[in-house]
């Protein structure tokens, strides 16, 4: 989803889904996505970006956006 | 085997694994209708389902967009999606096709010739949490398209957003 979405776009909620907010939603399964490509690949982001089909400057701005390099640990290769 | 309907050979025990959901014909759940119109506005289609695969028939749990909530198994896109993919990596999960006119599976189905005059589609398999492929959160476009890597990403994000949601309605 393009980075500016959220902001253009906000996500419509009513009563019945106010304890679900679809834009978190959105960046917490990002995030567990990007996470299980990169450790796939042994930390290896352009071979995950390759394997998911995105650009490896896309993903890197992923990994930055959501400050996810601790989290993938020193085996992090780009 | 039938070209129009394909079955995956673990069918039977899929289905019932459909069937303990207990969510075909349920009624709407917000937060998946929210999902819907949210990715039909994001990829800008007419269309967006989340569509369950039963035995004879796909039954839609959530519909933006003008199509039938219930159609008849041998005539669903969903069921080429599910029968396709085995594999239950996020990523491995779509099923996409460009130009359903060109496709020789699909250019003679009812709703390629006729409403919704499908063109292109584009699917995320939904899984339960044992693996078993249940339906799809899918895109149809009536015109032929080819989407992007970062497209599919955004795709597989909101997909998986359904599949929780699915796999948590009982």
């Amino acid at each position: 989803m393009s980075a500016s979405f959220d902001k253009d776009h906000p996500v419509e909620s009513d009563e019945e889904t106010s304890d679900f907010d679809l834009s978190d939603e959105i960046i917490k399964m990002e995030i567990q996505l990007i996470i299980l490509a990169v450790k796939r690949q042994q930390g290896d982001v352009r071979a995950a970006a390759d394997e998911i089909g995105v650009s490896v400057e896309y993903l890197s701005e992923k990994i930055r956006k959501y400050k996810l390099e601790g989290m993938l640990d020193s085996q992090l290769k780009h | 085997m039938d070209q129009t309907n394909p079955i995956p050979i673990d069918d039977d025990f899929r289905v019932k694994t459909l069937h303990l959901l207990k969510c075909l014909d349920t009624p709407n759940d917000a937060r998946l209708d929210l999902i819907t119109a949210f990715a039909a506005r994001e990829f800008d289609v007419p269309i967006c389902l989340i569509a369950l695969i039963d035995k004879h028939r796909q039954w839609c749990k959530s519909v933006y967009g003008g199509i039938e909530k219930e159609i008849p198994r041998k005539i669903s896109f969903c069921t080429h999606a599910i029968y396709q993919v085995s594999s239950s990596y996020p990523f491995d999960r779509v099923f996409e096709v460009t130009n359903a006119e060109e496709d020789e599976r699909f250019a003679n189905n009812p709703l390629v010739i006729d409403d919704p005059n499908i063109k292109s589609y584009i699917a995320f398999v939904l899984q339960s949490k044992t693996g078993m492929n249940l339906g799809t959160l899918c895109l149809i476009d009536n015109k032929p398209r080819k989407y992007s890597g970062e497209e599919i990403f955004s795709l597989v994000t909101i997909g998986k957003i359904a599949e929780d949601v699915i796999n948590h309605v009982s």
